[in-house]
């Protein structure tokens, strides 16, 4: 079986994933899940934000069927799962909740979607449903590019963590650009950086730079007054 | 029997995100992307083309039981509707139908451009050939995010429904 830590990206949440049910009477559902979480190597989670037939469905008949793609390649992942239990509260649940605010601000659904309860699914099999796509044409699909490092993507995105944190933090421009920098500089390893403001004719002016002198930092901006 | 209404065709038509779903025997449910339907304003059933090369689970439940039920959304705007219905024919599709899949797939592609999808995957997609499963529509439900998710459709504008 193709491990689930293998598939890493198809549950980063930027393609939407497709959960099909089956009532006990036989009749089937389908329907799109904002996020299908990874939580070790036989389990994952899927939120829910409202109670709806899905729920019902795996509460009488737990069998459930979930396609996935990759969002670099779009290759598509079938996960034959069963319904284990349902959590609403502890770390599973917050780590959750949080995303799905992020998931929501994104697609225009914040004060939509908030999360209701994570339910835990067992992964029975996993397929690459390699057919999907036709067989790759030498002539005309040129090479993929190799896979992406997750431990560099783990790290840019705790860098954007702490960037957005910082953000929260500030309490006027000044410090809100000096900590932006600061946080692209030390996190993310961008030294330099333009800041560019709009004038008042409707175009780009870059702010005026001055370097520190601290040696591997970066050229740092004197925030103009007026 | 549900009937499809102008708004609810024009809707469908209108090159959207689409999965299908059956069940076998045990009710274990299967899924898979479908890349061309046909739904005309008036009738009662609809046609959707599975296609050949991912669908030998799906047509096997169908021949079982004819259960089916199909989600298509919106992806720009996430509105989207659940059609559930049991199947009344199954063919290999025709040539004549493949001009029409075609461009409802281009209208597919052109929609997922919008929200990043590159055009040329879903042209890489094994569509075609494709079996034209028509079925009738029993039941229709809201399956918009937000509250109203299940509900029996009514309107896919939620102006309308608060008037």
């Amino acid at each position: 079986m193709i491990a689930l830590r293998d598939i890493a990206p198809c549950f980063e949440g930027l393609v939407p994933a497709t959960m099909a049910t089956c009532s006990l009477e036989g009749e089937p559902n389908v329907t799109k899940i904002s996020q299908v979480k990874l939580v070790d190597d036989r389990h994952v989670a899927l939120s829910h934000q409202f109670f709806n037939k899905t729920q019902r469905n795996v509460r009488e008949n737990p069998q459930a069927c979930v396609v996935m793609h990759d969002p670099g390649t779009f290759e598509v992942y079938r996960l034959e799962v069963r319904f284990d239990h349902s959590e609403t509260e502890g770390p599973l649940f917050e780590e959750m909740a949080a995303q799905i605010q992020v998931i929501a601000s994104h697609t225009g659904m914040l004060g939509i979607f908030k999360l209701r309860c994570a339910d835990v699914y067992e992964v029975l099999a996993v397929e690459h449903v390699k057919e999907f796509f036709l067989p790759p044409d030498p002539r005309i699909d040129v090479t993929r590019p190799p896979a992406p490092n997750l431990e560099a993507m783990a790290r840019e995105l705790h860098g954007l963590q702490a960037v957005s944190d910082r953000v929260n933090r500030t309490g006027c421009l000044e410090e809100l650009l000096e900590g932006v920098l600061d946080e692209l500089d030390c996190r993310l390893g961008i030294p330099n950086s333009m800041v560019l403001l709009p004038t008042a004719k409707g175009a780009w002016s870059p702010l005026p730079a001055t370097a520190t002198g601290r040696a591997g930092w970066a050229p740092r901006f004197r925030w103009e007054k007026g | 029997m549900p009937t499809l209404d102008a708004e609810l065709a024009a809707f469908l038509d209108s090159g959207l995100s689409v999965m299908a779903s059956t069940r076998d025997a045990r009710l274990r449910p299967e899924t898979v992307r479908i890349l061309a339907l046909e739904a005309r304003p008036g009738e009662e059933e609809m046609t959707v083309f599975l296609p050949d090369a991912v669908s030998a689970r799906m047509l096997e439940n169908l021949r079982d039981n004819g259960r089916i039920a199909v989600v298509a959304s919106d992806p720009l705007d996430n509105r989207s509707v659940q059609l559930k219905g049991t199947m009344v024919s199954c063919q290999q599709a025709t040539d004549l139908q493949r001009a029409a899949a075609d461009a409802y797939r281009a209208k597919m592609a052109r929609s997922l451009a919008q929200v990043g999808v590159p055009q040329g995957i879903l042209f890489r997609a094994q569509f075609w050939p494709a079996h034209a499963v028509r079925f009738r529509v029993e039941a229709i439900f809201l399956q918009t995010p937000g509250p109203a998710a299940g509900r029996p459709f009514d309107t896919l504008s939620p102006e309308k429904r608060e008037r």
